[in-house]
């Protein structure tokens, strides 16, 4: 066996891969050839060296783009396909979209058909009755944000995360259905969508006494990394209050306390940079 | 609207989708976002870019699920055609893209200890080698060191024999090992 077919089988060498001839033909070639067994060295160094990169997280802004690209697609009634010829009854499961799917112009035509009353009724006039109006709007899209969140498929849960997020004030239910999400939700994906969701309304007491509750439960570094981000913007003592226990304790993954570490040393930085300036 | 679709295999959801049910390409997306931003990112080495080419990716497999016959795994689809988008978006901006500086260490306001930014400086050395090496060989080594394709879906995603994946991937880690050890002199 010369040194390039020796060489060559070097990658099924590293992960195992070769027949047990290949290998006893790897090893012989190896046990006189110092050069292979340099070059074998450095090839296997450099695998290792290239694990080093960690998984890079894309941006909260790609999941929202999708969901909002998404959301018009689902929207857009698809084209009629031509019948097969096998029988009317196979068009029945296309004339019969999901409870949700429903739902979504339902509560476009509601919004609408709202707007249209007070045209029609005289009542939209400049100033109160305008208010009114978008308060009822935001109601309505709030309703629809609860709904979406309580749905059983984990993509309209996290449709509905993405929903709250672009909404300007929260209620308290929604509140409600949010922490009820974050905190008991057995998908990480919603439960990061639903981080990104309140990111937006972070200064809200009751979001950021959430978000300070929520960090101790949580089970996936990912959703307690996501956390950490958002009270990292948050100063106050129950931000760094929630940070200083998750770092001390030992069942939690090294990045994620590491996170918190970080995070709290830039929260009492700030305290302590501004005590310097009284 | 049937419980549990994130249950449904890659399969599955191919189907639903060719029937139309779009809004499970949702399911797709959780599960293989992440993964393909990773092989866009270190492809490109650019965030902005990868993000835009992984929704590409997405409302293509939308767009051409009836070409999806299901006779190989999904990933291997999928990733054909991320090849194939990343091939267009090259050809779109002319010329392979320059890797930023994004993989260096974050500017850190205290010192560091000596092994920890001798780490940092290799890693984004060794970044730099891997954009130095030719496409296809950055790909291979991408997908097998990266992505956990196995050497068989490779093969079948290049069409070609999983020997030559091997031999290839093997020549790209020594073309790797001779820049990466070029820059490092020429840093030093």
């Amino acid at each position: 066996m010369t040194c390039q077919d020796t060489r060559e089988l070097f990658l099924g060498f590293l992960h195992n891969e070769l027949s047990p001839r290949q290998r006893r033909r790897v090893d012989h070639h190896l046990a006189e050839c110092p050069a292979c067994n340099q070059e074998l060295q450095d090839i296997s160094e450099m695998w290792t060296r290239l694990g080093v990169f960690p998984e890079v997280r894309p941006s909260r802004d790609l999941r929202k783009r999708f969901y909002q690209r998404l959301e018009t697609i689902v929207q857009t009634p698809a084209p009629v396909p031509a019948p097969d010829g096998k029988g009317w009854r196979k068009w029945i499961p296309r004339l019969s979209p999901s409870p949700v799917v429903q739902l979504i112009p339902l509560a476009l035509l509601v919004i609408a058909g709202f707007g249209m009353g007070l045209l029609t009724t005289g009542v939209l006039a400049p100033g109160g009755a305008m208010r009114s109006m978008q308060r009822e709007m935001v109601q309505m899209k709030q309703l629809l944000a609860g709904s979406l969140l309580q749905q059983q498929s984990p993509s309209y849960r996290i449709m509905g995360a993405n929903q709250s997020a672009n909404i300007s004030r929260l209620d308290p239910t929604l509140i409600q259905i949010l922490s009820d999400t974050l905190n008991g939700d057995a998908n990480v994906n919603v439960r990061l969508a639903t981080v990104d969701a309140i990111y937006r309304h972070r200064r809200h007491p009751q979001i950021r006494q959430l978000a300070a509750e929520s960090l101790g439960k949580q089970t996936s570094p990912l959703v307690q990394i996501s956390l950490i981000e958002l009270l990292s913007d948050l100063p106050g003592e129950q931000s760094r209050q929630a940070l200083r226990d998750l770092s001390q304790r030992e069942d939690v993954h090294p990045q994620a306390r590491e996170s918190a570490r970080q995070a709290l040393n830039r929260l009492e930085g700030l305290v302590s940079g501004d005590s310097r300036h009284l | 609207m049937t419980p549990h679709h994130s249950s449904l295999d890659d399969r599955q959801i191919m189907t639903a989708l060719k029937e139309g049910r779009s809004e499970l390409l949702a399911v797709l997306f959780e599960r293989y976002h992440v993964r393909l931003f990773n092989f866009l990112y270190r492809l490109t080495g650019d965030r902005m870019t990868s993000e835009d080419l992984v929704q590409e990716v997405f409302f293509r497999i939308l767009r051409s699920c009836h070409t999806y016959k299901g006779r190989s795994r999904f990933t291997v689809w999928m990733y054909t055609i991320a090849r194939n988008i990343h091939i267009d978006h090259l050809r779109r901006n002319k010329s392979d893209l320059p890797l930023e500086e994004v993989h260096q260490p974050p500017p850190c306001e205290g010192p560091l200890p000596d092994d920890h930014l001798e780490m940092e400086e290799d890693k984004s050395l060794l970044m730099k080698a891997l954009s130095l090496l030719p496409a296809r060989k950055r790909e291979l080594i991408i997908l097998s060191r990266f992505q956990y394709l196995d050497y068989r879906s490779i093969a079948r995603l290049y069409g070609v024999k999983i020997s030559l994946i091997k031999v290839t991937v093997y020549r790209g880690i020594q073309d790797l090992k001779k820049i990466f050890q070029q820059l490092k002199e020429g840093a030093t």
